[in-house]
């Protein structure tokens, strides 16, 4: 028998109880080894189940947790199941509830009769509605007319260049119809973006996809593709990067889209707070694919994180070079070099990428920004004029072109271009803040309360000298709280 | 007698039951943990690799003590012994290695110094102790000493601090036997020793040549900016402004005459406003003055709203006395920004 203490020493003081229970133990060998046993197995499977239960967002607990089968189908694999088990459990929740956008709830039912019909009536309102078009394109999509689909997701994408619905919804089209486009260039744009499937139906057509694909026979599963699903699915599941990594190892072994697999490698050791794997990662990426922008800028980033601009300018330049007419691209090279106040590089760079895209709005407005630093006032306005003949394709680009209407005056249309802004996209502060400021000077000044208000709703205001000009104009009126609850702080945190 | 038999029993007694195996496993642990303490500048990379082995074996070694404890009398047991204190010795020499480090470094005299070097690679370690061992090595190559690479061992935060291909500045000290080891909080990217080595690289990109030129004026070392400057121009003959900077760091550095020699061929060819108000501003602190009012002038008429050239004429007619022109000049300057509403009251 084992003595109660080590190496045989006698213990100080016998409690009779204590040498009772040991002795009991030591009795039943079996009983306690097998009890041991499952008192490990236990807390290592409740370690995984709390991990596991940090890991995931709170969608896949469906409504009000409702939706636990369907949170059991995806954690076995089933992910095409999962999906159609959120769908109805979403739908069947949206429906008792107020405020819930109509085409979501027809979307989700796959009502096709009824989402055309809500899409048409809203573009006889908005003839450019991007809501109505990605809701034609989902109609379109889920009855398999890629083309058609397509057609409508490139109306939304010509209206605004980097909607990250649009792009997923473009890639899942071009996933099953190569011919309507390249889905890793579609899931690139989309992913880079940082709010790729941030709503619920694209969080569920991308595990419908990712379970369609994953039940594929292995020899024809699409692992680059796959990769990048993965990465998405990441965003709602940080245990899906063990799976990214291994679609990836599989796409870079069968020699699919290898720098994307080596891309999307790099992403996520760079959120394991592994660098030097990921930078690593990167530069097998590069080799793979010289002309990758994204792993340019991926390894710009880390960098900079690490205070060098001077590597971090290197891999912005060969980001821009792989891509000339990429906005992201362009406009993060552009705001490193005008931190510099290096205006004559910029402008040599934007005519670098107007040779390219002659249409680019982006590139006009920092090339004529650039010229106004220069001292070449009259090149700049020459840029300005020309830049309002062209077409604008997102809610920032409406925004520069009111920029230069201001400029030259036309108060008109930059209230025209900042409303259309604001149709594009209604979640953005910048807009409603121009038009505060444009009514102010107008002397609208109910107007320009309201606009400030909703400013101060959606947070867009850094700090006091923005809102506090705002402030003065509720003479007789009770400003909102941003305004006293502020003026208190500021005037706390002055001597 | 008896003390003496209980000494002689002893240490067989602690190897036998595992105690020594354990204390073996808690001192190769502070002594992997004294690299990062006092991590050396080692020609080898591997330290990191022993420090696992050796503690992988102290656990083997452990395990397979307890083991003969629960089923003592085998004849494995046998067998393996004279392996077991192998194991035990190659553990004794790596803490021997680890007290050497130490007192290297707390023997330390000499006052530390500081270096520049280039990171060539950095390696994660393959199994990482936590905190007490390194998180991975930089191969890195001094500035200022022999060119052949040395290798870094540090902890996690040291480790993601810095990318492979940055130059960095490090503190060294002169150890106590005669090892120099770095103190590893003080491992930062250095912008100076990064820009040298992309340069060294032969990395020809007229934007970061311009960096290092302003670096120079930024440290008034004009020859030396003026130089690279006349190879940037042969690539980039219009960059107006960096050529206003050099043309006012050479009136700087008393060479008024070239300062206006850079800037005349711009100002024929470019209707610049900001070139024209340097150009002015730089003909009449040469002496130029009337010259001087010309070119200012014309700043104001290629942009009327812009309020640097009335600014500068302002001051210009106050100082040769036209004292109606300076007037003019800032009663528009206030007009354009009334910040400047001072100057009217002089």
């Amino acid at each position: 028998m084992i003595s109660p203490l080590p190496y045989g020493i006698p213990p100080p003081i016998t409690l009779p109880f204590v040498e009772k229970i040991v002795s009991t133990l030591l009795r039943h060998k079996r009983g306690l080894m097998l009890s041991l046993c499952i008192l490990i197995a236990c807390s290592m499977a409740g370690y995984y189940a709390l991990q596991r239960v940090a890991q995931l967002d709170q969608v896949f607990y469906g409504p009000e947790m409702n939706s636990l089968k369907a949170l059991a189908l995806y954690e076995i694999g089933a992910y095409s199941k999962a999906a159609n088990h959120y769908r109805k459990d979403y739908a069947d929740y949206l429906q008792a509830q107020q405020d819930v956008p109509p085409y979501l709830l027809t979307l989700l039912r796959r009502d096709s009769e009824g989402t055309t019909q809500w899409a048409e009536r809203e573009l006889t309102r908005d003839p450019n509605s991007v809501e109505a078009f990605l809701a034609m394109a989902h109609v379109a999509y889920d009855s398999r007319e890629y083309s058609k689909a397509a057609d409508y997701t490139r109306r939304v994408l010509a209206l605004y260049w980097d909607h990250t619905d649009a792009l997923l919804l473009a890639a899942l089209i071009a996933t099953w119809d190569p011919s309507q486009g390249d889905a890793f260039h579609y899931l690139d744009m989309a992913l880079r973006t940082g709010t790729a499937a941030r709503n619920l139906l694209s969080f569920i057509s991308v595990l419908e996809i990712t379970g369609q694909l994953q039940s594929q026979p292995r020899s024809e599963r699409p692992y680059g593709l796959l990769t990048l699903y993965y990465r998405i699915l990441t965003i709602y599941d940080t245990g899906m990067a063990n799976r990214v990594m291994y679609m990836a190892r599989r796409a870079i072994g069968n020699g699919d889209h290898q720098a994307e697999a080596f891309y999307s490698m790099g992403v996520i050791f760079e959120k394991m707070g592994r660098p030097h794997k990921a930078l690593d990662a990167y530069q097998e990426a590069i080799r793979a694919n010289p002309k990758h922008a994204s792993t340019h800028y991926a390894a710009a980033r880390m960098y900079k994180e690490r205070h060098d601009d001077l590597h971090q300018y290197l891999f912005l330049k060969e980001a821009v070079k792989a891509s000339p007419a990429d906005r992201f691209h362009f406009s993060a090279l552009y705001h490193h070099l005008s931190r510099r106040l290096d205006w004559y590089a910029i402008t040599r760079l934007m005519q670098k990428v107007l040779e390219t895209d002659p249409g680019n709005v982006t590139a006009h407005v920092h090339l004529a920004w650039a010229l106004e630093n220069l001292g070449e006032g009259n090149r700049s306005k020459q840029v300005i004029q020309h830049m309002m003949t062209l077409e604008a394709r997102s809610p920032e680009e409406l925004e520069s072109k009111s920029w230069a209407a201001r400029r030259v005056k036309d108060d008109g249309q930059e209230e025209a271009l900042l409303r259309r802004s604001i149709l594009l996209d209604r979640g953005r502060p910048n807009p409603h803040r121009e038009l505060a400021r444009l009514y102010k000077g107008q002397g609208r000044i109910a107007e320009a309360r309201g606009e400030f208000e909703i400013v101060v709703q959606m947070g867009g205001y850094d700090n006091p000298n923005e809102w506090l000009e705002y402030c003065a104009l509720y003479d007789k009126v009770t400003p909102p709280p941003i305004c006293t609850q502020r003026n208190v702080e500021v005037s706390r945190a002055s001597p | 007698m008896k003390p003496l038999g209980l000494v002689r029993k002893l240490i067989p007694n602690l190897f036998r039951w595992g105690i020594i195996s354990r204390w073996l496993i808690a001192l190769c642990v502070w002594a992997s943990s004294i690299q990062l303490a006092h991590p050396v500048l080692s020609p080898w990379a591997f330290t990191g690799t022993v420090t696992t082995v050796v503690v992988a074996l102290c656990l083997l070694v452990l395990a397979v003590r307890i083991a003969e404890r629960f089923s003592p009398n085998r004849q494995i047991w046998m067998i393996v012994r004279p392996f077991l204190h192998v194991g035990d010795f190659i553990a004794l020499a790596y803490i021997v290695f680890g007290v050497g480090l130490y007192l290297n470094g707390i023997l330390t005299t000499s006052p530390p110094q500081k270096h520049f070097a280039e990171v060539l690679t950095a390696t994660e370690e393959p199994v990482q102790l936590g905190l007490w061992g390194p998180a991975g090595h930089f191969q890195i190559v001094m500035q200022d000493t022999d060119a052949s690479p040395q290798f870094l061992f540090v902890d996690a935060k040291a480790f993601q601090r810095v990318l492979s291909g940055q130059g960095i500045s490090i503190v060294i000290y002169e150890g106590g036997l005669g090892v120099r080891w770095v103190d590893q909080n003080t491992i930062l990217p250095d912008y100076k020793k990064t820009m040298a080595t992309l340069m060294a690289q032969g990395i020809n990109d007229p934007i970061l040549i311009k960096r290092t030129i302003t670096d120079d004026l930024t440290e008034h070392n004009f020859q030396k900016a003026y130089r690279k400057a006349q190879q940037y121009f042969k690539v980039e003959p219009e960059d107006i402004s960096l050529a206003s900077s050099l043309a006012a760091a050479a009136f700087h550095a008393g060479q008024p005459a070239l300062g206006v020699q850079i800037l005349e061929p711009l100002v024929s060819t470019h209707s610049n406003y900001k070139l024209y108000c340097s150009f002015g501003a730089l003909l009449r602190d040469s002496g130029d003055i009337q010259k001087g009012i010309d070119y200012l002038k014309a700043a104001t008429r290629i942009d009327p709203d812009a309020a640097e050239a009335y600014y500068l004429l302002g001051h210009t007619y106050k100082n040769v006395g036209q004292k109606d022109e300076s007037r003019a000049a800032f009663t528009r300057l206030v007009e354009l920004e009334p910040r400047y509403g001072y100057l009217l009251q002089q």
